[in-house]
């Protein structure tokens, strides 16, 4: 009787709360709904949320944002992707993985739209496919390179080093008077980025990406590789990254450096706006420059253009009207500067004029502009993984494995994913 | 009860208490972690927060907090109910009848824990049918995922329960269905609350399962909200606290009133006559 | 009597219908998927593969590691959430005043997800503010890396996995501790039986099933184990914590489908045998007591 019962009361009970929630939820009257997929990370950027809301209110319509775990946002996506449940609206990075959505099948070509001119350059290429551009790239761009802390260098007497060697001794000092030199968080992999040893290679042979997405060259045979393994091989028996990198994670990031227990790290400038906690510590913002990245590939050292999100339209969507509608809305200067105004990035769109640029690009501007690569190991190599890479590179850190071990590991897993991709 | 046993009792019950700081200290860490401030947060100590941030429960409650509160409700007691309901008819059948089939078919549900969640041949066989993205869909899935481990927890107890009370009902003039109610669910009581506990648990904390089969956010779960402050590069460890302590306040509810049930279970469901 | 009668089939029908159609159809393609060249990259025209994704997972480097520690995993924590459940559920199983306080407290981890209970242990064993070092520290002993060097990297999941998983033994358990008809131990009491005989003559063979129930779980669940490394430690250092679970989830979400599902595979294979191994082996204690 009481199971009798307790299902009654659920049934009432289920009843009433599909009614008053359906009741609860306001959509606007007589407006389209869109559906958006994205990261749940990517979609709560302020800019983001600013553009979405002005253009809800500019068209009546609303945007349903659906933001996926950021662990899995990709394998979610694929998988709704995978079964034809394809949104309105879809945020994706214009990298290698892009290729896996089908871009031609599925996403407006917008390569005679009137502001494909007014997007940067260095930013163009992540949003072309196939010689179509596939998407509005709206997104921060910043400049990656090396964080170093000003002041603990000025009283050690660095100067900002030119060259390799010049790095490693600044990393030889700093340990000598007891400053971690570089803060790794090798525990959470992709911090280890050793894309930035990549860029300058691909861009002097950019026939590489096309020969290792083909399957006629491997890591391996790419001597620059092996030395970057080998930089940090040798900089973690040195000290460079102190004593329990193997277990550093991404969050104590501006502890480390707030209270100057180590002086550098590989970053991107516009973090120092997002996540920097200056209040907390010590040593504020101001008090860190940018210099170029030394990984043991590229004398001169680097820097990294930005790493752009393309918003993409479902090209056979019954809405897909409106979601065009919503992206050159985007593409206009009036919105987007609005949408951007005060938020620290690097100009994506060649009219933008309310970003604000970083203090230690500006400070360094010279250095940066001459250094800088555009990103293209991490969007163009297929089977590139962050991930990956730095837990073999952690190995090799740790001792476990040699250089070739570590290679190999890289590019057995890069392989596969090319293989598994590869279209016959 | 005499002396010699009480005193152990108390003696047991004092050690319990001292292990039970294991399981205290990280609920105090979440809870003391959910008011503070995000960079006093990440410590994750039991220090006490400079400033008492309640406003963080604010913060959390803000995201269409109701709608996806109704949501979970919703999809939790329709699992619930449908899975133990139908493991106990199930689980009923299999144990008594006790023919070949049966016992293959036993065996068959206990792959049932073994075998995950086949994300894109459910999402198809759904979209097949036309329910693709309703919350009734997760319910029915919910229920075919979870009924293997109930079935089994129930079994066990059904093989527990003399053969010859349901002889005695029989002669009565029972079978079939109303042997099952007067006289095997009476006994299962203790084991209805605790699957009913479980199940509502483990469907109310789901995470990945409703972000693959519900397509529209206004049909989203309570648990997913924690999606929105736990992303890669920042995590607000006092909002995520906080989100914790909200979505896992309706399960301890839930727990404290089928504990009635569990001990009632004692008292009454004894084998009378 | 006929069984048959008493017992019509038609009252499992639905539960068995609801059973197949929405889980062992799809979990059953689920799994020749794995015979294809089935990837993110290619959702239509799919090739039959044969044996060759199958035959790539027993190559693959890192399988012999994440073997290894599923192993661990599960065998660690089956057995102290099965002991310590027996042990903490039989005391309170009796009567002690703080009963149902004890009960709460005990069972709480078990509300929280993997995930969470991944957050809370990842605070704890963190080398730099970690509540461990803190602790240590306070002793004068220096930080140990706790989530960073193999050996106590698993040590640290299986205590998180372990914590989290006693309040379900405890509550199961229990409920077939008081399952147990009070009559029978009542008449049994008045023939003079001691608490041991008690327990061990007429307890412990009746809760038997339950037990059996709580170890199988245990074991499976423990085998799959993967979100809670992967919250703790992302399968890190390198690959030391890997299990089949997170390499499975690290092939899907490098969009490599049908390896994944290979992965799957071979490890329901595995389990699927260690369910029937378990199971012959547990009828026959539950005969035997």
């Amino acid at each position: 009787m009481k199971k009798q019962m307790a299902l009654l009361l659920t049934g009432v009970f289920a009843i009433s709360t599909m009614v008053l929630g359906t009741g609860v939820t306001a959509y606007a009257e007589g407006g389209q709904t869109l559906s958006l997929y994205g990261n749940a990370d990517d979609l709560a950027k302020p800019y983001m949320q600013k553009i979405i809301s002005m253009w809800e209110e500019a068209s009546g319509n609303t945007i349903d944002q659906q933001g996926l775990d950021t662990d899995n946002a990709e394998t979610i996506a694929l998988t709704k992707f995978t079964t034809g449940d394809i949104p309105d609206l879809y945020i994706h990075f214009g990298n290698s993985n892009l290729q896996n959505f089908n871009p031609e099948e599925n996403f407006v070509d917008w390569t005679d739209a009137e502001w494909v001119s007014d997007i940067q350059d260095s930013v163009l290429p992540q949003a072309t496919y196939n010689g179509k551009i596939i998407g509005l790239p709206f997104w921060e761009a910043s400049n990656s390179g090396c964080f170093y802390n000003k002041q603990i260098f000025e009283e050690l007497g660095i100067k900002q080093p030119t060259t390799q060697a010049e790095f490693d001794a600044a990393c030889d000092t700093l340990l000598e008077n007891g400053v971690q030199p570089i803060y790794l968080a090798a525990a959470d992999g992709w911090p280890i980025l050793y894309q930035f040893a990549l860029d300058p290679v691909l861009t002097d042979h950019p026939e590489y990406v096309e020969k290792l997405n083909a399957g006629e060259m491997k890591y391996a045979d790419i001597p620059e590789f092996s030395d970057m393994c080998e930089w940090f091989r040798s900089a973690a028996e040195k000290g460079y990254f102190g004593k329990n990198f193997a277990s550093d994670t991404w969050d104590y990031t501006s502890e480390v450096l707030g209270t100057g227990e180590a002086a550098m790290l590989f970053c991107w400038d516009t973090w120092f706006d997002t996540d920097y906690d200056s209040e907390s510590f010590d040593y504020k913002a101001e008090d860190f420059g940018i210099m170029p990245v030394f990984m043991g590939s590229c004398d001169e050292g680097t820097y990294e253009g930005g790493n752009v999100n393309l918003m993409m339209a479902n090209k056979n969507g019954d809405k897909v009207e409106a979601a065009k509608d919503f992206i050159n809305f985007m593409a206009d200067p009036e919105n987007y500067n609005q949408a951007f105004d005060g938020v620290s990035t690097a100009a994506v769109f060649k009219q933008q004029t309310t970003n604000v640029n970083s203090t230690q690009y500006e400070e360094n501007k010279e250095s940066v502009d001459k250094l800088i690569r555009a990103s293209s190991a991490q969007p163009k190599i297929v089977g590139y993984n962050q991930g990956e890479g730095g837990k073999a590179l952690l190995q090799l850190m740790s001792g476990d494995i040699t250089v070739e071990e570590c290679v190999k590991l890289i590019d057995e897993d890069r392989i596969a994913t090319l293989e598994s991709f590869a279209q016959e | 009860m005499n002396r010699k046993i009480r005193r152990t009792n108390r003696i047991l019950e004092v050690i319990l208490w001292i292990f039970s700081v294991v399981t205290i200290y990280p609920m105090l860490l979440v809870l003391l972690t959910s008011v503070k401030s995000k960079g006093e947060a990440s410590y994750l100590n039991l220090n006490l927060p400079s400033e008492w941030h309640f406003e963080n429960y604010v913060t959390v409650l803000q995201k269409d907090f109701l709608q996806s509160l109704f949501n979970s409700v919703f999809i939790s007691f329709i699992s619930v109910a449908l899975i133990v309901a139908l493991a106990a008819f199930l689980s009923f059948i299999i144990v008594r009848r006790d023919t070949k089939g049966c016992r293959i078919a036993y065996k068959i549900v206990t792959l049932g824990i073994i075998a995950p969640f086949a994300a894109l041949p459910s999402i198809q066989l759904l979209q097949k049918m036309g329910m693709y993205g309703s919350r009734i869909s997760l319910c029915l899935i919910y229920a075919a995922l979870y009924m293997p481990f109930t079935t089994m927890m129930f079994s066990g107890f059904i093989k527990g329960i003399p053969r010859e009370l349901d002889e005695a009902a029989v002669m009565d003039g029972a079978v079939g269905g109303k042997l099952f109610a007067t006289v095997i669910i009476p006994l299962l009581k203790p084991v209805l609350a605790t699957t009913g506990v479980l199940n509502f648990m483990w469907v109310w904390n789901e995470l990945q399962i409703p972000l693959y089969l519900l397509n529209s956010s206004s049909k989203w779960t309570l648990p997913l909200s924690v999606y929105n402050f736990y992303g890669q590069f920042s995590r607000s460890w006092n909002l995520v606290c906080a989100d914790v302590v909200l979505v896992s306040l309706p399960v301890i509810i839930v727990y404290a009133f089928a504990q009635k049930w569990i001990i009632a279970g004692m008292t009454a469901g004894a084998v009378k006559g | 009597m006929n069984r048959k009668k008493i017992y019509p089939l038609y009252l499992a029908a639905i539960p068995a219908v609801v059973f197949i159609v929405f889980f062992l159809i799809p979990s059953t393609f689920g799994y020749y998927y794995a015979f294809t060249n089935w990837s993110a990259a290619r959702t239509s025209g799919l090739k039959f593969v044969g044996m060759d994704n199958i035959i790539a997972v027993f190559s693959n480097s890192k399988v012999p590691v994440a073997f290894a520690n599923t192993l661990i995993y599960a065998g660690v924590k089956t057995v102290m959430v099965t002991l310590l459940g027996f042990v903490f559920a039989y005391i309170l199983n009796r009567e002690i005043k703080s009963r149902t306080a004890l009960r709460t407290v005990y069972f709480i981890p078990a509300i929280f997800s993997s995930l969470v209970v991944g957050l809370i242990f990842s605070a704890v064993f963190q080398t730099r503010h970690g509540t461990l070092n803190n602790m240590l520290n306070f002793f004068g002993i220096s930080n140990i890396q706790w989530l960073g060097t193999r050996g106590t990297a698993v040590f640290a999941i299986c205590v998180a996995e372990v914590w989290r998983n006693v309040g379900y033994a405890i509550i199961i358990t229990l409920a077939g501790m008081q399952s147990v008809s009070s009559d029978y131990l009542e008449a049994a009491k008045l023939d003079g039986a001691s608490e041991w005989q008690l327990f061990r003559q007429i307890t412990l063979p009746l809760i038997m099933p339950t037990v059996n129930v709580n170890i199988l779980f245990s074991l499976i669940y423990g085998l799959k184990m993967f979100d809670l490394i992967y919250v703790m430690t992302g399968g890190g250092p390198g690959n030391a914590t890997e299990s089949f679970g997170t390499l499975m989830m690290n092939e899907m979400s490098a969009g490599r489908y049908a390896q994944s599902v290979s992965v799957n595979l071979v490890f329901t294979v595995l389990l699927v045998i260690v369910s029937i191994v378990y199971q012959k082996f547990s009828s026959r204690w539950e005969t035997v007591l």
